[in-house]
């Protein structure tokens, strides 16, 4: 029996409280004051918390990805979940081990045949990045940051090569 | 059983007052069927990634610590499905009130495992942890009714605390971050000229072609992040208005941007007297039944 008379708490229901109360809001503050991602749900409140330069110096990044198909074609990566199913997003997030280690694009190429398997296969995979500058005319180029030569392009799966 | 020698020293220093001052037990049956019932609408329209990453080889998946610890799987498809029933069935048992510690506490653990598959491949939202919060102590308070409305508990009145803190939280953090992370330099910035040209909707572009615009929008964010933990204390239309504030705040970025927050301005109905909903209703009820049989004299 946790509640008494006119609902009030026993000592031991308010005493598991407090302490879930505590390590809640100790595990929640550490997480935004020194925290990281990993530590979700406890991980930084850090959407849209970067600075952003104004101006010249200011730079919108929009990496994206393209692919070279069996038949020759290029063709954007649908980077959604409805599409690859897989964000552009979160490959932002793996943004600096894809250019670190290309060969994990393989998994691109994996996830297409998987998903779309009667879809003509990724033989290359193509890390772009959009680049916009923040200045009155707003120019754009076009930077190349990793490729990747699919190994197996039938059967992406069977390489034993994977991280 | 009563306590009354806790309650005396808990009051003498200040925190069961405030973190345990009773509530509506009405409040809590009213919010369960909101926060439930988003549930389902959250799995099914708004976090729908987990169903394709069970599709996603293995090398791209990254576990969040959380995940780590309770030694959850990598999702593979038939995982993902089978966590998609559970959480359905779960949910919608709970909004109607049955089994709330047993179908609340499924509905939150799987609930747990969804949200954390979908931020274990690199990209971390902030908008669950209310929700997350909010699913695990609403089970704590036991069977609660919509016509409990004179029946106040301190377990609905911490569960209640534990939601409004939670989404203060979000708030208050938020500028916390900000200054962590994008320094003291973040108002005057160009971070939201930087997200309204790369999802622009309606008024956006025009808005981050003015970038003093854009530096009031910025600075009016960070206090009003930073003024949040005034929730807390506010009352009546001081609240109202707060409240109103946020869920502004909220409509605007959905319109410029397409990123709605609604994980968290569902559980902003926990500030708001919702137990005074069945009462409201009776009373139409009734005075729409008088004027229909008005009484007649001879």
């Amino acid at each position: 029996m946790q509640e008494g008379s006119r609902g009030r708490l026993t000592p031991t229901a308010v005493g598991w409280r407090v302490v879930v109360t505590a390590a809640l809001t100790v595990g929640v503050w550490a997480g935004t004051a020194v925290g990281n991602d990993q530590w979700w749900p406890f991980a930084p409140m850090s959407q849209y918390a970067f600075l952003v330069q104004n101006g010249q110096a200011g730079i919108v990044n929009s990496p994206f990805m393209e692919a070279r198909l069996t038949d020759g074609t290029l063709e954007r990566v649908a980077l959604s979940a409805q599409g690859l199913g897989i964000e552009r997003s979160e490959i932002e997030g793996q943004l600096p081990s894809f250019i670190r280690e290309p060969s994990r694009m393989q998994a691109i190429a994996i996830l297409r045949a998987r998903r779309e398997p009667d879809a003509p296969r990724y033989t290359a995979v193509y890390l772009r990045n959009r680049q916009t500058r923040l200045d009155a005319a707003r120019t754009e180029k076009i930077i190349d940051l990793a490729s990747w030569q699919v190994r197996d392009p039938q059967d992406p799966e069977s390489w034993d090569g994977r991280p | 059983m009563t306590a009354p020698a806790t309650g005396s020293r808990a009051r003498a220093t200040g925190l069961r007052p405030w973190l345990f001052a009773p509530v509506a037990l009405a409040r809590v049956a009213w919010l369960r069927t909101l926060i439930y019932l988003y549930v389902v609408f959250d799995v099914l329209v708004v976090v729908t990634d987990p169903i394709p990453h069970g599709w996603v080889p293995v090398e791209l998946y990254h576990p969040v610590l959380v995940r780590q610890v309770l030694h959850l799987p990598a999702p593979s498809p038939v995982y993902v499905r089978v966590l998609l029933a559970v959480i359905l069935l779960s949910a919608l048992v709970a909004a109607t009130g049955r089994l709330p510690r047993i179908a609340g506490l499924i509905c939150a653990f799987g609930m747990l495992d969804w949200i954390s598959n979908a931020f274990s491949y690199s990209k971390i939202d902030h908008d669950h942890y209310a929700l997350i919060i909010a699913l695990f102590v609403l089970p704590t308070v036991g069977r609660a009714r919509y016509r409990d409305v004179d029946v106040r508990t301190e377990a609905a009145g911490w569960a209640i605390r534990m939601i409004q803190t939670s989404a203060v939280a979000i708030y208050f953090l938020s500028a916390w971050a900000k200054m962590r992370f994008g320094t003291w330099g973040w108002a005057n910035g160009a971070t939201l000229i930087w997200a309204l040209t790369r999802r622009p909707n309606g008024l956006a572009p025009w808005i981050a072609s003015h970038p003093t615009l854009t530096h009031a929008l910025q600075w009016l964010i960070l206090v009003a992040e930073s003024c949040s933990p005034a929730l807390l204390w506010l009352r009546g239309r001081a609240l109202a208005a707060g409240l109103l504030f946020f869920l502004g705040f909220h409509a605007s970025t959905y319109y410029l941007l397409r990123i709605h927050f609604l994980p968290l301005v569902v559980c902003l109905f926990a500030f708001m007297p919702l137990e005074r909903i069945a009462p409201y209703v009776a009373s139409r009820r009734t005075a729409r039944i008088g004027r229909n049989n008005p009484v007649t004299s001879r």
